[in-house]
């Protein structure tokens, strides 16, 4: 499910132990980011700024992660389409191996072991999704009692979190729960010796 | 992953009727909404005096369709045993049939292939939650212009309806894909005679 030789934010993906570093950084940063948007974003810059933070985190930071993208950590969810193409100068630089009719050609489709864990952590993530938009409706009727002009940024605010919480939280989940890769591979090794 | 053969008197065997239930469930949560956003308004004061009833009867239809331990058509995701039966589902079931009391004894644990089915539901059930959030959330940005005041009345309801559909998607989605009951039945029953 993890795409092996990949790096997340600079930290090797093959240890668990280092994954799950990687992970509290990256949800470090996107607590920083969101409470940043929360306290100055709306009021200094307006709705240009929402939408263009907005395509930021879905497109760029969340992407590190995979499973939305092709080149994250975790493989993409909906496994990679059958290509065939040519060879170009990156190709030859990354050094992608080539068939005999001198094509490069990409294929990953997800097995059904990965199928089951990439099924079962977006379950998990629903789980979660669920309590935190009860969460939200209640915070936010309470807030209508209160805080009724300052409810509308509150609104955008708390949905853009949950944005960002949900597009990365299956990919995180995988991250921090799959075992270490070096273990399996000495033990292939063994069995093959 | 569906439990039951009849929920509030509408037959589950078939997929068709399933399908029609969940179109009559979904109608029913937008007119809902609808009156949500019309109480919210303020201009129609009956309607603004029973907001607090539209809001409790969204938070009970959420829970219809079952899959959260309250005994809907569909299995209780995390196969836990019946707590028992929702409010409106007890009442409704008691007017309509109150001899059948199997319900009450179901058993809820979750197969191999329940599981699956039902992990399946959430990953084509979260992609789309994911979408609709980013897309109210875009929503809400243009709500706050000041020419579409009118439309403000709609925060409320969206909210609502983001909270409704994160509690009843995947529910919706396995009510809406699983093929007809009686076909299993019969196949199962030429097996036993094969059997026999």
């Amino acid at each position: 499910m993890i795409r092996t030789g990949g790096y997340l934010l600079g930290f090797s993906v093959k240890r668990r132990a280092t994954r799950r570093k990687a992970i509290v950084v990256y949800w470090c940063f996107c607590v920083w980011f969101c409470s940043l948007i929360i306290t100055r974003g709306f009021e200094t810059q307006g709705t240009v700024s929402f939408l263009i933070c907005l395509f930021l985190c879905f497109s760029i930071i969340a992407g590190e992660l995979g499973g939305i993208r092709a080149n994250g950590a975790v493989k993409r969810f909906e496994g990679l389409r059958h290509r065939e193409r040519r060879p170009t100068f990156q190709t030859l630089l990354k050094n992608e191996p080539l068939d005999a009719e001198g094509t490069v050609r990409t294929s990953d489709p997800m097995d059904e072991r990965e199928e089951k864990i990439r099924d079962h952590a977006h379950f998990d993530a629903f789980k979660f999704s669920r309590r935190l938009s009860l969460l939200l409706l209640v915070c936010f009727v309470f807030l209508d009692m209160s805080h009724t002009q300052n409810l509308l940024h509150i609104a955008q605010a708390f949905l853009f979190g949950i944005a960002l919480t949900m597009w990365s939280l299956p990919q995180t989940l995988i991250l921090w729960s799959e075992p270490d890769m070096e273990p399996a591979d000495e033990g292939s090794g063994e069995a093959q010796a | 992953m569906i439990n039951k053969k009849s929920f509030l008197g509408i037959p589950l065997a078939r997929r068709r009727t399933r399908r029609w239930m969940v179109v009559g469930y979904w109608a029913l949560v937008l007119a809902l909404l609808g009156l949500v956003a019309v109480s919210s308004t303020g201009h129609h004061r009956l309607f603004s005096n029973l907001s607090f009833v539209f809001v409790w009867l969204l938070v009970l239809v959420a829970q219809l369709l079952g899959g959260t331990g309250t005994g809907g058509p569909v299995r209780d995701f995390e196969g836990r045993p019946a707590k028992g039966p929702m409010l409106i589902d007890n009442t409704i079931k008691t007017l309509i049939d109150s001899t059948n009391r199997d319900w009450q004894k179901e058993d809820r644990r979750l197969d191999e292939r329940d599981i699956r089915e039902r992990n399946a539901a959430h990953y084509k059930a979260y992609r789309i939650v994911v979408v609709f959030i980013a897309l109210t959330s875009i929503a809400l940005v243009y709500l706050e212009n000041p020419d579409l005041a009118w439309l403000s009345c709609l925060r409320m309801p969206v909210l609502w309806l983001l909270l409704i559909v994160a509690f009843s998607l995947p529910q919706t989605l396995i009510l809406w894909s699983e093929p007809d009951m009686e076909p299993a039945d019969e196949g199962s029953g030429s097996h036993e005679s094969q059997i026999h």
